[in-house]
């Protein structure tokens, strides 16, 4: 068992809200918990809000990366769990995004009383056309994205890392702040791509037997409508919204659609 | 300079002020103007010829993300269009274009949010410059990238110590073989002199010839001994290769470290083992040959002596010949011993036993300022062995401790049952050791000990270091000769002060286990 403080360093968990019941909020590829900001103010008042980093992204541990542990998606579960157990959170609501619905999903199906129900935003059980089955993206589409990634974190320092500098346009955004966003190990984020991208978890989907809801735009070149609407169905007790927003971010492009869709799927 | 001042200078060279219409469409960049969701609202000519698209198709609803190959999309979403509406820019980020011929357009984008004054997004600028070369070379990089962790993976796991010295010497790499050889960590030893860290006081001068002649552009690859963290020496073979830059100047020596103690023990058993078979078979001739003769003057010595009886003047005088020839037998008998030549009379029998019934005499030859202890756990030992032999073997054992143990000490016996390997076989080359079970009989005194020269020599016969009148130097060569007669080992520790321990493994008699 890992100590509680290790969890909370690794993992960069950080709580807020005046609630009682916890909210997890749980990133994407490509992103930290930073992109939660534009969701998480219209909870803070009835939750107790908890957001974290996965391993390698934003304010992580990086140390306590592992290539085998984080091989698969059960070993973000894993940490997932972890950091449950470290705040003693039962009960709670998940939000996760893109790859991380999936990371939820594992993680509800091993520990079912930690979780009351989950909110998956553009969730994809697999990325990868095969057979019949549709997932929106060739191999080689994969390769190209890895390319893709090797390429801006080459030039990382221009394009990612924290760039301290004013930015007139945006003053609520404190100087120290911009271009902090984001931030993740190039060799990691590599790793993470390959996991989150090639992995196959639809033969997990029916084992959940948590309550979800499905959040999914309209146009999301990631995660297309047919993925939404095989994960509603493979999934037992979810349901399926779709947002009228477009992209794979509905939290940031469309953050009042979407807190309007979790709110009202809450209240039920 | 103001406008009016560049302007003025324009004119004096002939040229005409640039419109700012033309500034824009005919940058050596591409300009896009779009809106928060990437709709494309303004694109200057250079785009336009880049990407092949006319403007009415381009600003027809055509998004950015509507240009790209999949894999751009996929990194759009997940990274550009994120950092965008957090942060309000993105910089140089690497993208591709699908151009209106099929081909893509490598490119690097930097984009920023413009805000009207209540803070609503109003526009998005973007700046697209054409990465083509920058790709490719970015693209050999990668791969060189590569296959250096490859090489450095390599490096870091040889068991052999990799090590890369600046010009002057100092460790500037230090891999996982090192560490393990030499018991630094890379923090330790990076930045340190490796003479300092490495070479004992008595070979840096050796050591320092060998670097000069590799900064002089030799390689060099020499044998010696280095220090390990904790003080033990290390043989080795080393190699230092000098790395140059032109105009032949030194930048680096490189240098492969390779532990060898093991192969130098090795050669060194060998050595020793061959020695003592070479003597033993030179001795045994020789005392063959002694001892027949022996025998003769032993034999009409002893007739001449009765035949003149011990009145005769010259009976004294004869006397001592005999006296003197059957010393001569005795010796040669004892290297008939060492030669492994002597008439074996085996017997099946427990060591145990043997040696609580042999204690007493081996007590009293120890002499009353020494003790004998016999460890009492004795193991069932089962041996095929000439009882008086062994018996020999035990009794020059004791008198060897004794010697040892002039101010008084303890000589502790015991039995203990052992499996020598196919490995040991392999650490003790010349010593012909067959793989078995084994019957251990350890002899440790608590006397003066040994050097490890001494040791070297310690079975060959007339090898002593005590007075030549007080031992002949053959009591722990017969031994040994009568220990590998039985198909056994004779093997000895020491240290100066640390007292001496011998071991004797005789091949151990395994019950038949009947069916």
């Amino acid at each position: 068992m890992i100590a509680s403080t290790s969890v909370q360093r690794r993992n960069n968990v950080r709580i807020s809200g005046t609630g009682t019941q916890p909210m997890v909020f749980a990133h994407g590829f490509g992103c930290d918990q930073n992109m939660w900001r534009y969701i998480t103010p219209a909870f803070d008042r009835d939750y107790r809000i908890v957001l974290f980093d996965h391993v390698g992204a934003g304010n992580s541990d990086l140390g306590a990366y592992q290539p085998a542990k984080y091989a698969t998606l059960e070993g973000y579960a894993t940490d997932l769990l972890e950091i449950c157990a470290a705040e003693n959170l039962d009960n709670a609501v998940f939000v996760g995004h893109s790859v991380s619905a999936m990371i939820g999903v594992l993680a509800a199906i091993r520990e079912p009383a930690r979780f009351d129900r989950l909110v998956l935003i553009g969730p994809s059980p697999r990325y990868v056309n095969e057979g019949d089955y549709v997932g929106g993206f060739g191999r080689e589409d994969i390769e190209g994205l890895l390319d893709f990634l090797d390429s801006n974190y080459m030039g990382w320092a221009a394009a990612m890392a924290p760039v301290i500098m004013g930015n007139s346009d945006r003053p609520e955004l404190g100087a120290e702040l911009t271009g902090s966003f984001c931030r993740t190990d190039p060799q990691i984020a590599r790793q993470f791509a390959r996991v989150t991208f090639l992995s196959d978890n639809r033969a997990d989907l029916p084992k959940l037997r948590t309550p979800s809801l499905v959040l999914q735009c309209l146009d999301d070149v990631i995660a297309p409508l047919v993925v939404g609407e095989y994960v509603h169905a493979a999934l037992p007790r979810s349901d399926l919204v779709v947002l009228n927003a477009t992209g794979h971010c509905p939290n940031l492009s469309a953050p009042e659609e979407t807190i309007a869709a979790m709110k009202a799927y809450l209240k039920r | 300079m103001d406008t009016a001042e560049s302007t003025g200078q324009l004119e004096r060279l002939g040229l005409r002020q640039e419109s700012a219409e033309e500034l824009y469409e005919d940058a050596p960049c591409g300009y896009l103007s779009t809106l928060q969701d990437g709709t494309i609202i303004r694109a200057n000519r250079t785009f336009l010829a880049w990407t092949g698209y006319t403007r009415d198709i381009l600003l027809s609803g055509r998004r950015l993300q509507d240009l790209l190959p999949v894999p751009a999309k996929m990194f759009y979403e997940t990274h550009y269009r994120p950092l965008m509406r957090m942060q309000g820019f993105v910089r140089e980020m690497a993208l591709d274009l699908v151009c209106t011929s099929g081909a893509l357009l490598p490119v690097l984008v930097n984009a920023v949010e413009h805000r009207d004054s209540a803070d609503a997004p109003v526009v998005v600028r973007t700046t697209i410059y054409d990465a083509t070369e920058r790709r490719r070379y970015e693209r050999e990089l990668l791969a060189a990238r590569r296959r250096a962790e490859q090489l450095s993976a390599v490096v870091e796991a040889s068991g052999d110590a990799i090590l890369l010295l600046s010009p002057e010497g100092r460790i500037q790499t230090w891999n996982g073989g090192a560490e393990r050889l030499f018991g630094y960590t890379a923090e330790e030893a990076c930045g340190q002199p490796m003479p300092a860290l490495l070479v004992p006081g008595e070979l840096r001068e050796e050591y320092s010839r060998a670097f000069d002649a590799a900064g002089s552009g030799h390689e060099v690859q020499l044998v010696t001994v280095l220090s390990h963290r904790d003080g033990r020496p290390v043989d080795v073979s080393l190699s230092l290769t000098p790395h140059r830059e032109a105009p032949g100047d030194l930048i680096a020596v490189s240098s492969i470290i390779r532990d060898i103690t093991e192969r130098r023990r090795a050669e060194q058993q060998l050595r020793q083992a061959e020695r003592l078979q070479s003597v033993g078979t030179l001795a045994g001739g020789v005392a063959h040959e002694v001892n027949n003769q022996m025998t003769v003057v032993l034999g009409f010595g002893e007739f001449v002596l009765r035949a003149l009886g011990p009145e005769h003047p010259q009976a004294k005088d004869l006397q001592q010949m005999v006296t003197a020839a059957a010393r001569a037998a005795r010796i040669s008998q004892q290297l008939l011993a060492f030669s492994r030549q002597q008439l074996m009379r085996p017997e099946e029998f427990d060591l145990g036993p043997f040696l609580l019934q042999l204690a007493p005499t081996l007590g009293r030859m120890l002499g009353s300022e020494n003790r004998l202890v016999i460890d009492p756990d004795q193991p069932e030992a089962r041996v095929t062995a000439d009882r008086t032999q062994v018996e020999l073997v035990l009794a020059h054992l004791a008198m060897n401790a004794r010697d040892a143990m002039a101010g008084g000490g303890e000589l502790r016996i015991g039995i203990e049952r052992i499996h020598l390997t196919a490995e040991d076989a392999r650490l003790r080359p010349g010593d012909e050791v067959v793989p078995g079970p084994y019957v251990v009989l350890t002899a440790s005194d608590t006397g003066i000990g040994m050097s490890q020269a001494t040791l070297r020599r310690a079975f060959e016969p007339f090898f002593t270091t005590k007075e030549l009148d007080q031992a002949t130097g053959l009591g722990l060569s017969m031994a040994y000769g009568i220990v590998k007669q039985h198909g056994g080992q004779m093997w000895a520790t020491s240290e100066p002060g640390q007292g001496t321990t011998i071991r004797i493994y005789l091949p151990e008699l395994v019950p038949v286990v009947p069916v």
